[in-house]
């Protein structure tokens, strides 16, 4: 019986531990931001000032380069945050979760939530602006977000060709892709791709085979630093034979789920455009 | 049963494997669709290249474990032992994460090659006395560093860095380039075949131990340098081209053993048809299994491997 008491005890603790740290709305303080897209995401909302440290990977805007490193992206360094007493510490994951046990352990919030597409993208702008206090900046950013969103599907809609078949290439060997559920797979059907990865999802590594029988029409080439010219294995797929391999002006915009990656579609689109004029394009959508 | 006869069943064996490597993949092309237009279809080339690369990798893995077997007359030594994996792991990690990797596509597997080359010739300089037993101890000493060096590079490299590094290490034969990798490497095999095959005697003697084959008239150390350096150069490319594919060097040549004795003018060349046959369908399980992912052969090896082997184990004490 006693033992059963205490296990109540305990249960309705954590209980009570977890609902609290669920439920805070507002948090003062420093903010550390693990992550490149939450650091863009709480400059866009006018909290740079917040901002006491960064990962090595944050590097937009140019001014939180200013900023010391608290770790790389989702690698924290724990001395060293402690010895910042920040109030909260953001990422969209951990590389060891424990690591985020060992911070709400020594009192600070730590945010951890995944963004893989605009969705999520909605829900972290709300919550940021919910933490730190500026409702009104995230509901700006939920609407511009909204609109143009909204206008990009408009132009989808009105298009006159069908959808042009596309592999994202992240890494070239092993061949890593964007999967169903990703990110480069979300922002791309936005700029008028079709992702020839449908089954798998996250950031598979997939057969060379697989992308010859699929025959892309083109291919977005995020490996950055990596040449598919000379590997011959790539000789044999049609989007490089025709050269209709596409290198995005800044990859950083569209793999981070950040306030740029609006951005990031328009000027996909863009090249897109001018890779395939509309003459050239595969036939009408029935 | 005789020699020719042995060689004429994995000849066979070795050929169908290679037709179903043409034929079986992540899709399926009818037989008409070979050739489209005059040109070989890209998938049925794609093939081509990776069952051909798949033969020379597992004939060279099988043809090195029957020498280090033979030389170190031990049934559990494989093409690694002097420190080649470790050597040319980190290798290929210094090429993907230190960035030489985007010099082109041969920057990896000539990073691979150097290091395991360079674990083999560091072996050989810090043994002095170059018996098997202790240029075999030097080998896991040389190659456990490596490791250790390999893990403090993994440790701070960027996570793609780190899928390219583990996924090269697990083995693929996807991305083999016929020119600058397949052809040196099945030259080099061919070589290695002849001349083991005319220095077949020696190594049956050194099996009886150094002082035997010495009695014998063979100058036992200087043949084993020269055996354990030539199956290491094997394996060393062999690494190069497909990563770390482990087993086929240890079961193959054992199995053969097993079967047609310990002459090896008899299974030299059944033991390098067995391992390219054993590669290839290894290869093609890997692919038709999982079509889109496809599985690392590396691991489809180990995974078959494994089990035949400890059966094998537990087979031969049972007889014994």
């Amino acid at each position: 019986m006693r033992s059963l008491f205490r296990f109540l005890f305990v249960f309705a603790a954590v209980c009570l531990t977890v609902s609290c740290s669920e439920e805070k709305e507002v948090v003062r303080g420093g903010v550390i931001s693990l992550s490149p897209a939450l650091t863009e995401l709480i400059c866009q909302l006018g909290r740079e000032d917040r901002l006491v440290a960064r990962s090595t990977a944050c590097d937009w805007p140019e001014s939180v380069k200013a900023l010391p490193a608290a770790g790389d992206f989702a690698e924290p360094e724990l001395e060293r945050i402690l010895a910042m007493k920040p109030a909260l510490v953001v990422s969209n994951e951990f590389v060891n979760p424990k690591d985020a046990d060992a911070l709400r352990q020594a009192g600070i919030t730590v945010e951890l939530h995944p963004c893989d597409g605009f969705d999520d993208y909605r829900k972290w702008v709300a919550r940021m602006g919910q933490l730190l206090e500026c409702p009104g900046e995230a509901e700006a950013e939920l609407n511009r977000a909204d609109a143009r969103i909204a206008e990009f599907e408009a132009e989808l809609k009105n298009a006159k060709n069908k959808p042009l078949r596309a592999l994202y290439v992240i890494w070239d060997s092993p061949l890593l892709t964007a999967g169903a559920d990703s990110l480069p797979d979300a922002v791309g059907r936005l700029a008028g791709l079709e992702n020839i990865v449908k089954t798998e999802k996250g950031y598979p590594s997939i057969s060379l085979e697989f992308v010859l029988k699929e025959d892309p029409d083109v291919i977005v080439w995020f490996a950055h630093g990596k040449d598919w010219k000379s590997n011959p294995s790539w000789r044999g797929i049609r989007a490089v034979q025709t050269d209709r391999v596409l290198i995005p002006r800044d990859d950083s915009a569209l793999l981070r789920p950040g306030p740029r990656m609006f951005d990031g579609i328009a000027d996909l689109k863009a090249d897109l455009k001018k890779m395939f004029p509309p003459e050239s394009a595969p036939e009408p959508a029935p | 049963m005789k020699t020719a006869r042995i060689i004429l069943f994995y000849l066979a064996a070795a050929l169908a494997a290679a037709v179903c490597g043409v034929l079986f993949g992540a899709t399926r092309i009818p037989l008409s669709e070979f050739v489209q237009d005059g040109a070989l279809n890209p998938i049925a080339e794609l093939r081509i290249v990776r069952t051909a690369s798949a033969a020379v990798v597992g004939a060279s893995l099988a043809v090195s474990g029957l020498v280090f077997q033979a030389v170190l007359r031990n049934s559990l030594a494989e093409p690694f032992l002097l420190g080649v994996s470790g050597g040319s792991g980190l290798g290929a990690a210094c090429a993907i994460i230190l960035g030489f990797s985007a010099w082109g596509f041969m920057s990896v597997p000539l990073f691979a090659l150097l290091g395991a080359v360079a674990a083999n010739l560091l072996v050989f300089a810090a043994v002095r006395r170059r018996s098997a037993e202790e240029l075999l101890l030097g080998g896991v000493m040389i190659g456990t560093l490596a490791s250790s060096m390999l893990m403090v590079l993994i440790t701070f490299s960027h996570s793609h860095d780190m899928a390219g590094v583990i996924w090269w290490m697990l083995g693929s034969v996807q991305t083999v380039d016929p020119s600058r990798q397949l052809a040196p490497a099945s030259v080099l095999l061919a070589a290695s075949l002849v001349y083991l095959f005319v220095r077949a005697g020696d190594i049956d003697l050194l099996t009886f131990g150094p002082e035997y084959a010495w009695n014998h008239g063979v100058n036992a150390r200087t043949m084993t340098v020269l055996l354990l350096a030539l199956a290491s150069l094997l394996a060393a490319v062999t690494v190069s081209m497909a990563g770390i594919i482990g087993f086929c060097g240890l079961v193959v040549p054992h199995i053969v053993r097993r079967l047609h004795g310990g002459s090896h003018r008899k299974i030299l060349i059944p033991a390098a048809l067995a391992g390219a046959a054993f590669l290839m369908l290894a290869d093609i399980l890997g692919r038709v299994v999982s079509p889109v992912r496809e599985l690392p052969v590396g691991m489809v090896t180990a995974a078959v491997g494994c089990p035949v082997f400890l059966w094998l184990l537990n087979r031969s004490r049972a007889g014994s």
